[in-house]
């Protein structure tokens, strides 16, 4: 079916379909909406995209997103500098963001371990955290990886990765949150509670 | 405990189906393939948000349907609830695939929902526990487990997931793409989520074993003296507490470490664990005939639901699906005698009322075609429908 369509709308419905939750056919009614629908709105759509990866890029220290080389948060004067919140992925941050309840600095590893999937410690920004550490200044690390298998793998490799010393205490936030879900999905009630109640490792 | 209303709609074969059941005894009686054990099935899934018959819930909506909704009102110490799910089918696609609500409220999470309706299911699979193989066992424990403790199967799929990434993680070392060190973290979560799981199951077991060895003798000759023991691989032995356990896993997964890589595959922890069922202190898959095995199967859901009663502070419902077909005269005789003793609610398939020899109050439905069928049963007679007459149990 899909050969007996013009050329710029398969190629359209192709890499729609390579987004994740897009399936074949969901890509392909898409791909027929962009047609249908005014020329401007394809073109709006397609100089967005086009202008993505310039206008916004990674925080090179943290790894949020940003405009410039450092994020916000990374250059805000009013953050505490002394506590380090490791989390594996932005939304994740900015669920903890929309808590309230932290007003230190953050890490984004971008994923989380998994044998599974092919991650290693190699796919994360580990190296880039352990340095951070290394280099002083933190009296705290918080590992704010979700409460799932490869949260908490992830989060016990962490701990053996970064040396403790009597001035550098690790925690974890505490794990009355749901099985299986991620930080995103938890109510900001129950987030703000698991960082509350963080546990020192 | 009890069931007021059952409700089942484009669930499998049922299409508006409302059961107002008895307090005591509900015979479901209809030819094999009319919907009988699907009934029990949406029961059973009501109770513990899964199927006895299949993991895929999408194959329980009926083929022409796109949604499934089963429902009931259920009574835990006189205080009334309404439950219900609803499923999405295959034809649904991606989206929300079922949801689950408690008095009109959507749960969005299991343990929100999870421990109003406790259910005891005995099927003629269980009569073949002690020939089967052991992950029928674990199986079988592991769901009398869920009914103490909601959160059981949540730490089995834990245990589960950590043994997949750290097989992955074997065959990654293996092949030259992960750090072998890497190993000593999976081996951390591994042991301590399988000593959760080896003493939880060994201390039940242990618990189950004491009420078979008293209930046995109902179904067996006398004399003879029947016994569950779980049985762990490598160092762990019976008394051991959760720590001991886990420090003999550690230990275990580090001394089979070289197999392991070789065969890209965890050869240690309760995934591989027994549940021994002896008489007369020998295993009965080998030394007991089938007659002491189907007795030692009648006193294990008796001790079951026995210990379950004493959790609960009251008995719990079950859901026999044609049981009696499978038993002699006199066991069948012995196991309605008991379920007369021990009080509570009971729905019973059978192609054939007149199989259930009981002087029990009960109600007879018939099913045909996946509906209700109203007609006078010629078989047996129809009792007063629920809650009418509760003094005359007990
Ligand atoms: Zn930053």
């Amino acid at each position: 079916m899909s050969g007996q369509l013009p050329e710029a709308l398969d190629t359209v419905a192709a890499l729609l379909g390579r987004l994740p939750g897009v399936g074949k056919r969901s890509a392909l009614r898409l791909a027929f909406h962009l047609l249908e629908r005014p020329r401007e709105e394809a073109v709006q759509l397609a100089d967005a995209l086009s202008a993505l990866h310039g206008a916004v890029g990674y925080c090179t220290r943290c790894g949020h997103l940003s405009t410039g080389e450092l994020c916000e948060i990374c250059l805000d004067p009013r953050r505490d500098r002394h506590t380090l919140c490791v989390v594996e992925t932005v939304p994740d941050l900015l669920a903890i963001e929309a808590t309230g309840e932290f007003g230190g600095l953050y890490h984004v590893l971008h994923g989380v371990l998994s044998p599974l999937r092919g991650v290693g410690p190699g796919q994360l920004r580990l190296a880039s955290l352990v340095d951070r550490v290394g280099s002083g200044g933190f009296s705290e690390v918080i590992l704010a990886t979700s409460i799932s298998v490869e949260g908490e793998a992830t989060a016990a490799y962490v701990q053996r990765l970064i040396h403790r010393t009597p001035q550098l205490m690790l925690s974890r936030i505490a794990s009355g949150v749901p099985q299986g879900s991620d930080l995103e999905f938890i109510d900001q009630g129950t987030l703000g509670r698991a960082l509350r109640a963080r546990q020192t490792l | 405990m009890h069931l007021e209303r059952v409700w089942a709609d484009g669930f499998r074969n049922l299409s508006g189906v409302e059961l107002l059941p008895h307090v005591r005894f509900n015979i479901v009686e209809g030819d094999n393939g009319q919907g009988k054990t699907n009934l029990l099935e949406a029961i059973y899934l009501l109770a513990g948000l899964r199927s006895f018959r299949t993991t895929r819930l999408a194959e329980c909506v009926r083929f022409d349907q796109d949604r499934a909704e089963v429902a009931c009102r259920v009574v835990r110490r006189g205080v009334a609830s309404d439950l219900g799910m609803e499923l999405g089918g295959r034809r649904t696609g991606s989206g929300p695939r079922s949801k689950v609500w408690v008095d009109g409220k959507v749960a969005s999470r299991a343990t929100d929902y999870l421990g109003r309706l406790v259910v005891v299911l005995f099927t003629p699979d269980h009569l073949r526990l002690p020939f089967g193989e052991p992950d029928a066992r674990r199986r079988y424990l592991d769901r009398a487990l869920f009914n103490h403790q909601a959160g059981w199967l949540a730490t089995l799929r834990r245990y589960d997931r950590t043994l997949s990434q750290r097989n992955a993680l074997l065959r990654a070392v293996s092949a030259g793409d992960a750090d072998r060190t890497m190993l000593a973290v999976y081996d951390e979560l591994l042991a301590t989520a399988g000593a959760e799981i080896s003493f939880g199951r060994a201390s039940f077991a242990a618990e189950l074993s004491e009420g078979v060895a008293a209930e046995f003798s109902a179904f067996a000759a006398p004399g003879l003296v029947a016994a569950l023991s779980y049985k762990a691989r490598g160092a762990i032995t019976a008394g051991m507490d959760e720590a001991a356990r886990k420090d003999a896993l550690l230990g275990g997964l580090a001394d089979k470490l070289d197999l392991d890589l070789r065969r890209g595959y965890t050869s240690m922890g309760p995934h591989l664990d027994d549940l021994v069922l002896t008489i007369d202190g020998r295993p009965a898959r080998v030394h007991a005939s089938a007659g002491q095995c189907r007795a030692l199967v009648l006193a294990m859901k008796i001790a079951e639901i026995r210990s379950l009663e004493r959790h609960l502070g009251e008995p719990p419902v079950l859901l026999m699906d044609d049981v009696s077909s499978e038993l002699d005269a006199d066991r069948n005789q012995a196991l309605m005698a008991h379920l007369d003793a021990l009080g509570g609610q009971v729905f019973l398939t059978t192609t054939d009322a007149a199989f259930i020899r009981l002087t029990a109050p009960r109600q007879v439905v018939r099913i045909r075609g996946g509906e209700l069928d109203s007609s006078p049963s010629p078989s047996a007679s129809t009792d007063s429908p629920a809650g009418d007459d509760p003094g005359s149990m007990a």
